[in-house]
C-alpha cells in the first residue's frame, strides 16, 4: 500500500513552544490510524498542519504523492482531505438539512443535492433525528452530523478529532460503527481520541505523541502494553 | 405545486406583494412632487439593499456603502461634465457602477486576502469613508479638476445632466419607474439567490467562516466578490441620486450618510430584504416629516432607533414583526385549514 499522507520533519513552533517537533508520520491508503497522547502532545496541531490551518514552521506535508505544504485549506479539501473538528464545527443556527446542504453543494450537480443529502444521512445513520435546528441537537448528534458533513466532499483522507468525546457508551458504540463503515468503504481515517476502549475497538495502528514528538508507534496492543506509554499517561515521563 | 404555494404564504411574502402594489399605485394616487420624492426613497432602498447583501447575507459589516455611493455619483458627474452629449449618460451610469465595483474589489482584496474580518472590516471601511469625505471636501481650488469637471470642495459638482435615454430624459415619473424596476430586480435577485448555491455559500460564510473554508469554499474570494457587487449596487444608487438631484456633494460620503444604511438594515432586519425595504420607506417618510420642522430631530431619531434595536430587537423591528405574525396568525390559519381539509377528506 502506498502512503496517502506523510509529514516529513514537520514542526510547528508557537514562540518558544514546540507544539509539533520534527515529526515524521506516514499513513497508508485505507488505514484506520489513531493518534493518542496526553493533552498538549500536539495531536490537534498535526491535524491543523494537514488541513493547512497552520503553516508548518519547518518540514513538508505530502498528500497522495504531492507536496501540499503551501496549498490553502479550501484546495486541500477539494483535493480530498476532510476534517471533523474537536468542538463540532456545525452551523448552530441552521437546520440539519441546511448544514449538510452547505457541505454537499460544491461536490454534486444542483439537481443531485437532495439525493446526496439523503445518501449521507443514510450512510451515517441519522435519519430518525429529522430536521431540527442544530443548536437544539444533543452533542452526540452534532458529532454525527459533522461526520456526515465532512464526508460530503468524498474525501480520500478523513481526520476525526475526538469523535467519541462526551458520548455515552451506546453513542460511542454507534460512532465506532460509523467510523468502521466509512473506512470499509475505502476512506483512509486518522482519528484522535482519549477513550481507550473506543481506540481499542477500531484502531488498526496507533501513534503516541508526547511533547510534540512521536513517542511510540505500533498496533494498539503493542502501544497499550508499552510501559513507557503507560507512564506518560500517568505523568511519570 | 400546491404545497409550494402554501409554503410561500408567509407574512414576509404577503407584505412584499402589498408593498409592490403600493409602489405601482403610488404615482397614480400621488402628486408629481410626491412621486419624485418617492423616487429618491427608492434610490435609498437600493443603497440599503446593497448593505443587506453583505451584512445580512454574508456577515460583512461595512461602513463603506456611502463611499461607493459617492464614488458612483462623482464618477457619473465627472463623466457628464467632460462629455456633454446627454445620449452618453447611460454609459456614464454603467461607468459609475463599474467604478463602485472596482474600488470595492480593490479594498475587498486587501481586506479579505489580508485576513481582515469582523469588527476590523467596520473600522477599515469607516476610515476609508472618512478619508474620502475629507479629501473631497478640500477640493475647492481650481487645481482640483478632472478634465472639465471641477470637484468643487464642499459645494461638490452641480448642474449634472440627468440620465437620458436617446433624447428622452429619465426624470420625474420615468426616474421613479426606473428606480422601482431596479429595486424589484435587486430584491428578486437576492430572494432567489437565498435558495441557490450562492445563497448557501454566503450563509455558510456568515455563520462560520473558518469552517466553511474546511468544506472547500474559497471564502476570501467569495467575500471579495460579494463586497465588490455590493459596491456596484451602492454605486448605482449614487448615480441615480446624482441624476435625480443634478448634484453630488462630499456630505453624500459623510458619516451621517455612512451610518444611515447601517441603521436602516439593522432596524429593519439585516437578514431580510423585505424588512429592509419596508423599514427604509417608513424611516425616510418619518425623518422627512421631522426634518421639515427645521431641527436635527431626524438624526436624533436615527441614533435612538439604533440604540433601541440593539437593546431590544437585535433581529430588527420588521423582521421580528414578521416572525410574530407568522407564529400567531399565519401558521395557525394554515394549520387550521390543513386540519379542516384533512377532516373533509
Amino acid at each position: 500500500m502506498k502512503n496517502l499522507i506523510e509529514l516529513q520533519h514537520a514542526s510547528k513552533h508557537f514562540g518558544g513552544l514546540k507544539a509539533v517537533d520534527d515529526v515524521n508520520l506516514s499513513v497508508e491508503e485505507g488505514a484506520l490510524h489513531c493518534l493518542i497522547g496526553p493533552n498538549g502532545a500536539g495531536k490537534t496541531t498535526i491535524f491543523k498542519l494537514i488541513m493547512g490551518i497552520y503553516p508548518p514552521t519547518t518540514g513538508k506535508v505530502i498528500f497522495d504523492g504531492r507536496d501540499i505544504t503551501k496549498m490553502p485549506t479550501y484546495r486541500r479539501v477539494r483535493e480530498g482531505i476532510s476534517i471533523k473538528m474537536q468542538i463540532p464545527g456545525v452551523y448552530l443556527d441552521l437546520t440539519l438539512y441546511d448544514n449538510i446542504r452547505i457541505a454537499v453543494q460544491k461536490y454534486v450537480d444542483y439537481k443531485q443535492i437532495p439525493a446526496e443529502i439523503d445518501r449521507l444521512i443514510e450512510l451515517v445513520g441519522i435519519r430518525e433525528i429529522g430536521n431540527p435546528l442544530v443548536r437544539n441537537m444533543p452533542h452526540g448528534q452534532q458529532q454525527w452530523l459533522e461526520i456526515a458533513m465532512s464526508l460530503a466532499s468524498k474525501p480520500k483522507l478523513l481526520l476525526l478529532d475526538e469523535p467519541a468525546a462526551g458520548l455515552g457508551p451506546e453513542e460511542t458504540e454507534f460512532t465506532a460503527n460509523i467510523v468502521r463503515r466509512i473506512n470499509e468503504q475505502g476512506t483512509t481515517i486518522i482519528f484522535i481520541d482519549h477513550d481507550m476502549d473506543f481506540v481499542a475497538q477500531i484502531a488498526r495502528r496507533t501513534t503516541v505523541l508526547h511533547y510534540g514528538k512521536i513517542f511510540a508507534e505500533g498496533t494498539f496492543e503493542e502501544v497499550h502494553n508499552n510501559q513507557d506509554v503507560v507512564n506518560i499517561y500517568l505523568g511519570k515521563v | 405545486m400546491k404545497t409550494k404555494f402554501k409554503d410561500a404564504i408567509t407574512t414576509e411574502n404577503i407584505c412584499a406583494v402589498l408593498v409592490l402594489v403600493f409602489f405601482i399605485a403610488y404615482p397614480i394616487i400621488s402628486s408629481a412632487y410626491q412621486t419624485l420624492n418617492m423616487a429618491n426613497f427608492l434610490i435609498t432602498v437600493i443603497l440599503a439593499l446593497s448593505l443587506a447583501l453583505i451584512w445580512g447575507y454574508t456577515g460583512i459589516f461595512s461602513y463603506a456603502q456611502a463611499a461607493f455611493y459617492g464614488i458612483g455619483g462623482y464618477t457619473y458627474a465627472i463623466l457628464c461634465k467632460n462629455f456633454t452629449d446627454p445620449a452618453l449618460t447611460p454609459l456614464f451610469l454603467i461607468g459609475g457602477v463599474v467604478m463602485g465595483f472596482l474600488v470595492a474589489l480593490f479594498l475587498g482584496y486587501f481586506m479579505f486576502y489580508g485576513g481582515v474580518n469582523d469588527v476590523f472590516v467596520a473600522l477599515v471601511t469607516m476610515c476609508f469613508t472618512l478619508v474620502l469625505e475629507t479629501f473631497l471636501a478640500q477640493t475647492a481650488g481650481s487645481e482640483w479638476h478632472i478634465g472639465a469637471a471641477q470637484l468643487g470642495g464642499f459645494n461638490g459638482i452641480n448642474a449634472v445632466t440627468p440620465l437620458t435615454i436617446g433624447t428622452f430624459p429619465v426624470k420625474n415619473l420615468a426616474l421613479y419607474i426606473l428606480a422601482l424596476l431596479l429595486v424589484i430586480g435587486i430584491y428578486l435577485a437576492m430572494r432567489i439567490m437565498e435558495k441557490r448555491n450562492l445563497g448557501y455559500c454566503l450563509l455558510s460564510i456568515r455563520e462560520n467562516r473558518t469552517r466553511s473554508e474546511m468544506f472547500g469554499y474559497n471564502t476570501a474570494f467569495v467575500q471579495m466578490m460579494i463586497f465588490a457587487v455590493s459596491g456596484a449596487i451602492a454605486g448605482l444608487s449614487g448615480v441615480l441620486y446624482t441624476s435625480w438631484g443634478g448634484y453630488i456633494v462630499p456630505s453624500a460620503v459623510g458619516m451621517t450618510q455612512a451610518t444611515m444604511p447601517v441603521v436602516l438594515v439593522a432596524a429593519g432586519g439585516r437578514k431580510n430584504p423585505t424588512a429592509v425595504v419596508i423599514f427604509t420607506l417608513f424611516y425616510l417618510s418619518l425623518s422627512q416629516k421631522l426634518a421639515a420642522s427645521g431641527s436635527q430631530y431626524s438624526l436624533v431619531l436615527l441614533g435612538l432607533i439604533l440604540l433601541l434595536v440593539v437593546l431590544f430587537v437585535p433581529k430588527g423591528i420588521i423582521h421580528s414583526l414578521f416572525e410574530i405574525i407568522d407564529r400567531k396568525v399565519v401558521l395557525p390559519l394554515k394549520n387550521g385549514k390543513a386540519q379542516a381539509g384533512g377532516a373533509a377528506e
